[in-house]
This record gives structure tokens, sequence and C-alpha cells, in this order.
């Protein structure tokens, strides 16, 4: 180890690789992969962060891993807190993001050239040398890689080893999700509401820092939203709805509204092994997605609470959107889509799990502390009093779940209502690509700029000054 | 010798400060006869930061309007950094004071994500490297560069926002 560093070290100019290099910016989520080369304005490639596995190993991207394969099971390298826990299946999923539409696959050698030819193996050495480089991705690629304000000291350094060792980039940096939201929308202090597939999360960034105490964040993401979407189905009456995924539909009728579905399912080989249950679910999952984007709507009257009054008000005023399932199944759904969003913001508006389901375990009614107006106030209760109203004037919200219809509207209402003497200003890009891609985005316009060579990590310095430099380098 | 970018804020950018934008604002400090604001811009190459433009006459609306003016070459709006010498009278005749504005104003409805992103990132660079500062302000449109509420802002005696 050299002698310490301080976070005011910079650098020296022959280390990184200077201005014409494009650096790639990589964004993984627990729904997808963002990647592409700094500089542009959305990434090019967008990979499902679930993958299918089966015996003969793991498959990516759309489409392939929709494929119903015999005994395929699928998974996800992210933990329901939208950590990392399967490293391998991670560096693996990561670098195929990039790989196949991007940088462009490194010839493994071991393939091409001997593998199908025993007389011309190398010696063992030369072998382990091609195969070593067949990892090295990266080699002629910084990277910019982003990551949520409760990732731990530990993920970050793992990111750090996998970028600048297994993958040989010559420079590397994490920036945080929020920061990145808060910049976008060009504010350096701001309240950023992030909506995410596995947290809804509060961060307070002032003058561009985050105020770690204040990060709040609770599991009512998307998939929560889905959660709640399958307890909805299974309690409608007369009859339950069950999902039936498109890959399990031959053909189908129209039927009218509420009517059971009229299909032929389609028929598997008898000695074919079925997918396991995680695959009939993220197919589920899918279709789930579609209904979300089709019947969630925010309750938005400022006189009219939606629970007891403006329930029934919605049903009077025949707000509904039909949803054809897969199957053929339809009918239209009006109040269920104001209360699935409300269960976010009040827990008495949950749907209970049917009896002997797991959903109820898994995501469970939010407590008052989880829900939208609690994590606002418990992240404002642990900022300086003088900072409160900024924040307050300066609410970011971003992330893919944040698109449901009025939603914005309705957080405005709900804070001003909680802070009655303070000015509360909610900013939402009206453009759906800045709030699905935000972070992306403002990895891609720092990481592209001339002047970032300064904050990159080195190949070098972390050679010299190991992990730890991460936690010195990018706060 | 630039001002090197410092590590306070994450991410930021990398770019550097301009020399002549703390020497301008050290001669609007000295008072008597200096520039009464500054806006400050990011250079076109995207490099550093750089004083736009100077004013003598303390007309805040005057100010104000070429703030929000401030093009691109795209058309779009562009943001500014700016000094503004806020002057107010202590109630009860109490006398003059003044105290010494950062303002940054990034209008969120007519910019590119680009330019609001390079601005928020840059900001804590150019604002460390001023010394003096007594007020933060932080606008994004036009509507909170009220000159009412900068006023209220400066005279209850609180500092930084």
């Amino acid at each position: 180890m050299a002698t310490a560093l301080t976070s005011r070290d910079e650098p020296k100019t022959a280390e990184y690789a200077g201005d014409e290099v494009s650096a790639l910016v990589l964004d993984p989520g627990f729904s997808s992969v963002r990647a592409g080369f700094a500089g542009e304005d959305t990434p090019k490639s967008i990979v499902p962060s679930f993958y299918a596995s089966t015996s003969s190993g793991r498959y990516f991207g759309d489409h392939v891993i929709d494929v119903p394969r015999e005994d395929v099971e699928i998974k996800n390298p992210i933990n329901r807190d939208g950590i990392v826990e399967d490293w391998d299946a991670a560096e693996a999923l990561w670098k195929h993001s990039f790989a196949h539409k991007l940088t462009g696959v490194r010839p493994n050698k071991a393939l091409t050239e001997w593998l199908n030819d025993p007389k011309s193996v190398p010696d063992l050495q030369k072998a382990m040398a091609d195969a070593e480089d067949t990892e090295r991705c990266l080699e002629e690629h910084p990277l910019f890689m982003t990551e949520p304000a409760w990732n731990t000291a530990k993920n970050r350094e793992k990111c750090a080893e996998i970028a600048l060792e297994s993958w040989a980039a010559p420079a590397f940096y994490l920036g945080r999700t929020g920061v990145m939201g808060a910049f976008a929308a060009g504010r350096p202090t701001a309240l950023v509401l992030d909506f995410g597939a596995t947290q809804v999360s509060v961060t307070p960034v002032h003058d561009g820092m985050i105020l770690k105490k204040g990060v709040m964040r609770s599991n009512i993401g998307g998939n929560y939203m889905s959660s709640q979407v399958r307890n909805l189905l299974a309690a409608n009456e007369p009859d339950r709805i069950t999902i039936t995924p498109h890959y399990l539909v031959q053909s189908k009728q129209p039927v009218d509204a509420g009517q059971p579905a009229n299909f032929v399912p389609r028929k598997f080989p008898e000695a074919f092994t079925a997918p396991q249950p995680s695959f009939r679910r993220y197919q589920e999952e899918k279709v789930i997605l579609e209904f979300k984007e089709t019947v969630l709507q925010a309750w938005t009257n400022p006189n009219t609470p939606f629970r007891g009054q403006g329930e029934v008000m919605a049903r009077e005023q025949q707000y509904a959107h039909p949803f054809e399932f897969p199957d053929g199944y339809n009918q239209p759904f009006s109040t269920e889509g104001f209360r699935l969003v409300e269960s976010m913001f009040d827990g008495q508006c949950y749907y209970p799990p049917p009896p002997g389901s797991e959903e109820g375990a898994l995501y469970p009614a939010p407590e008052p502390q989880g829900t939208i107006p609690g994590l606002v106030k418990a992240s404002l209760s642990q900022v300086d009093v003088d900072i409160r109203p900024f924040l307050l004037g300066n609410v970011v919200i971003t992330g893919s779940g944040s698109l449901i219809r009025g939603l914005p509207e309705r957080i405005q209402l709900e804070l001003s209502k909680m802070y009655p003497s303070t000015r509360v200003r909610i900013q939402a890009s009206g453009m759906a690509v800045e709030r699905k891609f935000g972070s992306w985005i403002g990895g891609s316009i720092v990481a592209s700029l001339g002047t970032f060579h300064q904050m990159w990590i080195s190949k070098k310095e972390y050679e010299e000054h190991g992990a730890s430099i991460v936690e010195k380098r990018c706060k | 010798m630039p001002v090197r970018a410092n590590n306070f804020a994450q991410p930021v950018s990398g770019l550097s400060v301009n020399p002549e934008c703390v020497s301008t604002f050290n001669e609007l400090k000295l008072g008597r006869g200096g520039p009464k604001y500054i806006i400050y811009k990011i250079s076109d190459d995207q490099k550093e930061i750089v004083v736009d433009e100077i004013g003598k006459e303390p007309d805040y609306d005057a100010f104000r309007e070429k703030l929000i003016s401030k093009k691109e070459k795209s058309g779009k709006d562009r943001p500014s950094y700016a000094i503004y010498d806020v002057e107010f009278e202590l109630e009860g005749g109490e006398g003059k004071r003044s105290k010494i504005a950062f303002i940054t104003y990034i209008n969120q409805d007519n910019t590119g994500v680009k330019s609001r992103m390079v601005y928020a990132s840059s900001r804590e660079t150019l604002k460390n490297s001023l010394n003096g500062i007594a007020m933060n302000w932080q606008a994004n449109d036009p509507g909170e560069l009220e000159w009412a509420d900068l006023l209220k802002e400066a005279s209850k005696g609180k500092g930084t926002i």
C-alpha cells in the first residue's frame, strides 16, 4: 500500500486515457440493466435483470429468457432491497448488457481456435492466459456505474474490483442515483423521490451531497404494486381471475366482459419437463406490468379523500379501464386502479392476500412510516430544520414507477396538506425517458465531460491504494 | 492557476473556475464603483466556469431580465450562476445592510437535460472558490427570482440554504 490518499488528490495525467475515449455508463437496477456510451441521450442497451437458468447454463436478454425451456428457472442477482446478492450472476449479466450490443464480445480463443481440435491445444499456461484475456472486456472503456444511496461499502468495492480487475477497465467511478436525479432536474438541493422496482426511496440532497441520515426507503415499489394486483385479481368477485401468461395460450376466442375465457391452452410434448414456477411467475409479471400501465391512476381530488367518500364517487363517475388478459378474459376496472395506488399513501387501502398465499409475507401492508407521506416525514425529521423548506420547495420525482397517472399531482396535494405553512413544489420531468433513465442520463452527461477525467479512479490508483479508494473518491 | 474542482459534491463534473471569476467577485466585494452583479456561465467547450457579464447598475429587474433571457445556441434557455449584492434597510431605521447572494438559476422547463446536469453538478466548484458569500439562492423558474423572496431571505439573518 502506498501513502494515505485524501479525496483532494487527483489522478496523474498519464494514468487515465484522456478525453478521446468513450466511457461506458452502466445503471443496474432490479428490473433492468441500462447500459450505453457516455454522451448519448438514452441507453442503447436495456436488458432485464432477470435471467434464465437451466442445467446447461444462464441465458440473458428479453425474448431469450421468455422461451419456455425445459425445467428453466428465472432468477435475479439482485435481492429485494435492490442490493446485489449473487455476484457471479451479476457480473455475467452486466457484462452481457454491454458486450452484446455495445463493445462487442471478445473472441474466446479457447472456443474459436482449439476446442474442437485437440491436437492444437496449447500448453496450459497459454490456455489460462487466453481465458483471462477473454474476460478483459473493458480494456478500452472507463466505466461509470450507478448505485443506490444505501449500497454497502463492501458492495461498492466489489463493483470496483469487477470493473478494474476482472474487466480490466482503465478507470472507474460510482455515482449515486439520488444525486443524479437531483442534478438532472437542475437542482443541487432537492428531495428526491425515486420510484423503483424494489423500493420507493426518499433522498435529501443538499448542495450536491446526500444527507445520509435522511435517506428513507420502503418496499412499496413496482414489485409491491404487482403483488397488490395479484391480491386484487385473486379477490375478484364472483370468480377469482387467474393470469394465464401468453406462453400457455395457443389461441383464444373473444368473449364478452366478465365472461369465462374461451381459449385453447398450449400443449407441450409429453416428455417435456415444465418450466419451474419462477418462470411462470415472471411471465405473469409481464402481464401485470401491462395491467398496471392500463389501470393504475392516482386519486387527485383535493377535497375528498379516497377512502370512503372518494371510492363511492369514483364508482359513480364510472371511471373505467377495460383490460384483456392473454387468455381473452376481460373486464373493466375502475375504483381498483385508484385503490391500488392509494395503498402507497394509506395502508388501510391495502388489498389483503387470499388465504394460503405467500404474498402477504413478501409484501405486507405498509406501516404508516412506510407510506409515501410517512417516508417524507421521516426523512425531513432527520435533516436540519432550516433546510426543510428548501427541500420541500424542490421535490424531484423520478423512476419508472412514478409514471402512474396523476402521481405527481397527488404527492403535491399530500405534502401541501402535511406542511401547510411551507411552499411545496414538485418537479417531475414531462419526458418519460428522463424519468425512466434519469440516473443513466445523468451519468452519461457527466462521464462525457472532458473535465471528468479528474474524477475517475484509474486502474493504477486502484492498484496503489486498494479498494478503499472507492469510498474516498466516490462520495 | 485555475482553481481545481473539489470533491464536496458528487458526482462533480471536474470543471475548473477561470481566475477572472474570483477577481471580479473580489472587486464586487470591495464596492466603490465596482460591479453590482456578476453573471457566470460555463464556457462553450465545457471546460471551465467563466464570467459572462457584469453590471454596474444595481437595478434588480434589469439583472433578473438578463438572467431569464440567456439562451443556448440551440435556442433553449441557458442556466447561469450569478452574484448579486442584496441591499436592504433594517427595521426601525437601524440603517442599511447588504448581503452578497450567490444565485443559481436553472430553469426547469425550457432547458436541456444536459445543461441542467452540468450546471447543477458544477455549482459547488464555483461557490467554494468565492469567499464571502452570505446567502445562497437556487431558482428553477423565473417565478423563483422575485425580489421580495430574495429580500426576505437576506433580511432574516440566516446565511446559506
